[in-house]
C-alpha cells in the first residue's frame, strides 16, 4: 500500500475508534434515561438536516468521480471543486443550526441528551472542516510541479479516503441523534 | 539522499534536524528528563510513607495534598512518557530505519511534527505544575469525580479561567498532545516498515524489535481513540459543563474508567511488545544463537494483541461489573498470559545449551526476564482472577505488581538496550565498571523495594494512602519495619540513577572510542554500518540475503553471519 495512503487508513481507524467511544456512551446514556430526548425541550428540525445530508453525500459521490478520473488520467479538477462547495454548504448549514440550538434550545441539563448532542454533531463539524482544510492543501499539492503523477494519486486517494469518512459517519450520527 | 555528514550544530541537531537519530536522541533526552523528576517525586512520597516525621530537604514535611500530586504525577509521567517515550519513541526512531537498513523514516517532517507535539504536552504537563492547584492530585488513572472537580484545593473553581487554567485541565491537554505525537509516530513507524525496507529484506527477515514496535504502534492506535473520547468528554465536563461523568445529572462515572481501561490495558502491551522486542536482540547476540521460533512469537503476539482489547474490566472488577461479565473477562485475562508464557520459553529456549557471554546487557535482559516472569507476570494471573482480586484491589500487592511488570520491561529491558546500543549512536563505550555498579544496585534495590510491597499489600495495607500512622494493625509488628525496608531501598534504587545519568554523560564526551563498528559481532543491519552512522544511514545501501538472527550456523567460518553477507 502507498505510504500515504496506508498513513490515511491508520488515522481513520482511529478516528473510527474515536467515534465508536462517543457514540457507544451516547448509546449506554440512552439506554439509562426513561425519557429521550427529555421531555420539554425543542425537537431537532428534522427536515432541514435531512436535505443537508444529502448535499453531503451527493459531495461524497463527487468526490469519488473526482477520484476516479483522476486515477484515469483525467486531470480536471472540476468534481472535485463541486464535491468542495457541496461540503462547505453543508457545513454552513450545520454549522449555524449548532449555534441556533445552543442560543436558544437544548440544555445540557438536566439530561445528558444535550450535552452528546452538541459533542457529537460539533465533533464531526470539526472533521468536515478539517476535510475541507485537506482538500484546500491538496489544491496546492496538485499544482506543485515537484511531485510526480503517481505521488498525487496517492494523495488524491488518501484525502478521498478522508472526506468518504467524514461523509459516511453523517448519516451514522444523523440517525441516533435526530431519528431515534 | 545525501550520505555526507551534513554540519550541525547543537541547535540544529536538538530542534530542527529531521533526521531520525537525531529525533530519536531528542526523545531520549526529552523523556529522561521529565522521568527524572518523576524518580524524584517517587523517593519523596515514599520516605514520606515509611517516616512521616522526617523533614525531606527542599521538600519539607509533605501534606496529604502534596502527596496526592506525586504519587499521581510520579505514575502518569512512569506510564504514559518515561515508558512510551523510551520504549516506542526513542528505540522507535532510532532503530527501525537503521535496522531495516534505509536512509530515513517514510515521513521524516511528520517525524519532527511528532517529536514537536510531544515536547509541547511535557511543558504543558510542567506548567500544570505552577497553576493555582500547584499540580494534579487526583490520581494517574484520572478517575472522575477527583478529575472533573476542585476536590481538596483551596481556590474553587469559580469562572471559566478558574477551570481551565487549573492543573486538571493541563494535564489532560498534556496527555492528549502526547497521544497526537505517539500516533504520527506510530504511523511514520508502520509505513516505513512495509514500504522502506532494504532490497532483499522481506517481512519475517525483519528484526524482531521492529515487529513488536509496529505491532505496539498499531495496538496503540487501536486502543487510544476511546480514551481521547473520553479525555474529550472529561475536559467538557471541567470546561463547559456537561455532565457526561455526572452521576446527579444523569452520567456515569463508571463510563470514564470503561474508557481509560480499554486503552489502559492494551496500553501495558504497548510498553511490553517492545520491551520484549530489545531482549530478542541482546539475547540472540549474546546466546551466539538464532532465534527460537521467531515466526511462533509473531503469531503469539499477534493473539495476544487482540486479546488485550477484550480483558480491560478486570481493572473494575471492586468497581463493579456485572458478576458474570467479570467471569468472562478474568478467563480471558488468564488465558491471555498464555501467550506471553510462549514467548518468554522461546526465549528461554534461546538461551538453552548456547554459549553465553554474560555481558552487560545481557544481565540485564536475564534479570528483565526473570523478574518479569516470576514476580510481575504470576502475580497478574493471580489478580486476573476475581475472587482474589477483590481482596488485593488497591492495596501495595497491586503496586508491587505493576512496578514487577514495568519496570523490568521499562527500566531492565530499556537499559539491556541502552547498553546494547549506546556504542553505536554515541561511537564510544561506556564504562563498564560503572555500568556493573549501576546494575547490581539497581537488581538488589528494586527487589528491596518490590517484595516489600507485596507483603504488605497481603498484609491489607492500601495503596495511595498518604500515611498508615492512625491504622493500628498497620502499626503493628514487621509491617512498618517492611515499609522502612522499602523505603530505604526506593531511595537507593533511585539515587543509583544518577550513576547511569553519570556514566551516559561522562561516556559520551569522554568514553573510549569504538574500535569496531560491530563489537558485539552482531547480524542485524544496524551493525554494519559505521559509529555512529552517518547522515543517511549507510555509505552504501545494504541488500539483505539472510533473516536476522543467522548465528553458528554451520559451513561459515565466522560465528555470526551479518544479514548483507552472501555466504
Ligand atoms: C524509580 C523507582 C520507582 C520507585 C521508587 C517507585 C515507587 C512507587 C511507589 C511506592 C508507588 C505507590 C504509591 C502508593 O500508592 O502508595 C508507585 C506508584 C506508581 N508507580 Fe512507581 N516507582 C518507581 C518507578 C516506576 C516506573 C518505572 C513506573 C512505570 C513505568 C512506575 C509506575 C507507577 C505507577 C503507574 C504508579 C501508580 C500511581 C498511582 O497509583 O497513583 N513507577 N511507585
Ligand atoms: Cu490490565
Amino acid at each position: 500500500m502507498p505510504g500515504p495512503v496506508m498513513a490515511m487508513v491508520m488515522v481513520i481507524i482511529v478516528e473510527t475508534m474515536f467515534f465508536g467511544g462517543l457514540i457507544s456512551a451516547y448509546i449506554l446514556a440512552k439506554i439509562a434515561e426513561v425519557e429521550w430526548p427529555p421531555a420539554g425541550q425543542p425537537r431537532l428540525p428534522f427536515w432541514l438536516t435531512f436535505s443537508n445530508m444529502i448535499v453531503l453525500l451527493i459531495s461524497g459521490i463527487l468526490m469519488y468521480r473526482f477520484f476516479k478520473s483522476y486515477k484515469t488520467g483525467n486531470k480536471s479538477l472540476k468534481y472535485l471543486t463541486f464535491a468542495s462547495i457541496l461540503g462547505i454548504v453543508f457545513f454552513l448549514v450545520q454549522g449555524f443550526e449548532w449555534l441556533r440550538i445552543l442560543l436558544f434550545g437544548i440544555k445540557t441539563e438536566p439530561s445528558l441528551f444535550g450535552s452528546f448532542f452538541y459533542t457529537l454533531i460539533g465533533m464531526h463539524g470539526l472533521h468536515v472542516l478539517a476535510g475541507l482544510l485537506v482538500i484546500r492543501y491538496l489544491y496546492k499539492y496538485l499544482k506543485n510541479p515537484s511531485k510526480t503523477e503517481e505521488q498525487k494519486v496517492h494523495v488524491v486517494t488518501a484525502v478521498a479516503l478522508f472526506w468518504y469518512f467524514v461523509v459516511l459517519l453523517w448519516p451514522v450520527l444523523y440517525y441516533l441523534t435526530y431519528l431515534v | 539522499m545525501s550520505t555526507t555528514h551534513e554540519n550541525k550544530g547543537f541547535w540544529h541537531r536538538f530542534f530542527f534536524s529531521l533526521d531520525h537519530k537525531d529525533i530519536g536522541l531528542q526523545y531520549l533526552i526529552t523523556t529522561m528528563f521529565i522521568a527524572f523528576f518523576a524518580g524524584i517525586f517517587a523517593m519523596v512520597f515514599r520516605i514520606h510513607l515509611a517516616f512521616p516525621d522526617y523533614h525531606i530537604p527542599l521538600f519539607g514535611i509533605i501534606d496529604a495534598k502534596e502527596y496526592n500530586i506525586l504519587v499521581t504525577n510520579h505514575g502518569l509521567i512512569m506510564v504514559l512518557w518515561l515508558s512510551m517515550g523510551i520504549l516506542l519513541a526513542t528505540a522507535g526512531n532510532y532503530l527501525i530505519p537503521t535496522m531495516l537498513g534505509t536512509d530515513d523514516m517514510a515521513f521524516p517532517k511528520l517525524n519532527k511534527l511528532s517529536y514537536w507535539f510531544f515536547l509541547l504536552s511535557v511543558i504543558i504537563l510542567i506548567i500544570s505544575f505552577f497553576l493555582p492547584q500547584k499540580g494534579f492530585g487526583g490520581g494517574w488513572t484520572l478517575y472522575p469525580p477527583l478529575s472533573v472537580g476542585d476536590f481538596g484545593y483551596n481556590t474553587p473553581y469559580k469562572t471559566f479561567s478558574d477551570r481551565f487554567f487549573s492543573s486538571n485541565t493541563f494535564v489532560l491537554l498534556a496527555i492528549a498532545l502526547e497521544f497526537v505525537a505517539l500516533l504520527m509516530g506510530g504511523i511514520n513507524f508502520m509505513v516505513t516498515l512495509f514500504n522502506k525496507r532494504a532490497k532483499g529484506m522481506g517481512l519475517l527477515q525483519v528484526p524482531l524489535l521492529v515487529w513488536m514496535i509496529v505491532i505496539a504502534s498499531i495496538l496503540f492506535m487501536f486502543s487510544v481513540g476511546p480514551l481521547v473520547a473520553g479525555t474529550f468528554m472529561l475536559l467538557l465536563d471541567i470546561n463547559a459543563g456537561t455532565g457526561f461523568y455526572d452521576a446527579s445529572r444523569g452520567g456515569d462515572p463508571l463510563l470514564w474508567e470503561h474508557l481509560f481501561w480499554f486503552f489502559g490495558h492494551p496500553e501495558v502491551y504497548v510498553i511490553l511488545l517492545p520491551g520484549l522486542g530489545i531482549l530478542a536482540e541482546v539475547i540472540t547476540t549474546n546466546a551466539r544463537k538464532t532465534l527460537f521460533g521467531y515466526k511462533f512469537i509473531l503469531v503469539l503476539v499477534l493473539i495476544a494483541t487482540v486479546l488485550s482489547l477484550m480483558v480491560w474490566a478486570h481493572h473494575q472488577f471492586v468497581a463493579g461489573v456485572d458478576p458474570r461479565a467479570a467471569t468472562v473477562f478474568g478467563i480471558l485475562t488468564i488465558i491471555i498470559s498464555l501467550p506471553f508464557a510462549g514467548v518468554i520459553l522461546s526465549f528461554l529456549a534461546t538461551l538453552w545449551k548456547s554459549n553465553l557471554r554474560l555481558t552487560l546487557p545481557m544481565k540485564w535482559a536475564m534479570s528483565a526476564i526473570v523478574l518479569f516472569t516470576i514476580l510481575g507476570g504470576f502475580t497478574g494471573l493471580h489478580l486476573g482472577a476475581a475472587l482474589f482480586d477483590m481482596y488485593a484491589h488497591d492495596t501495595s500487592f497491586v503496586v508491587a505488581h505493576f512496578h514487577y511488570t514495568l519496570i523490568p520491561v521499562v527500566i531492565f529491558a530499556g537499559m539491556a538496550g541502552f547498553y546494547h546500543w549506546f556504542n553505536k549512536f554515541s561511537g564510544r563505550e561506556l564504562n563498564q565498571f560503572l555500568g556493573n555498579l549501576h546494575f547490581w544496585l539497581t537488581f538488589i534495590f528494586f527487589n528491596g523495594f518490590g517484595i516489600p510491597l507485596f507483603l504488605l499489600g497481603l498484609a491489607g495495607q492500601p495503596r495511595r494512602y498518604a500515611g498508615y500512622d492512625h491504622i493500628p494493625y498497620l502499626s503493628e509488628g514487621y509491617l512498618p519495619l517492611l515499609r522502612e525496608i522499602a523505603t530505604i531501598s526506593a531511595v537507593i534504587l533511585v539515587l543509583s540513577q544518577f550513576i547511569f545519568i553519570f556514566n551516559f554523560i561522562w561516556s559520551v564526551y569522554k568514553g573510549k572510542k569504538v574500535t569496531s563498528n560491530n563489537p558485539w559481532q552482531s547480524t542485524t543491519l544496524e551493525w554494519q554500518t559505521s559509529s555512529p552512522p552517518p547522515h543517511g544511514n549507510f555509505e552504501v545501501y545494504p541488500v539483505v540475503y539472510h533473516g536476522p538472527y543467522e548465528y553458528n550456523r554451520p559451513g561459515v567460518d565466522k560465528d555470526f553471519l551479518p544479514q548483507n553477507q552472501k555466504i
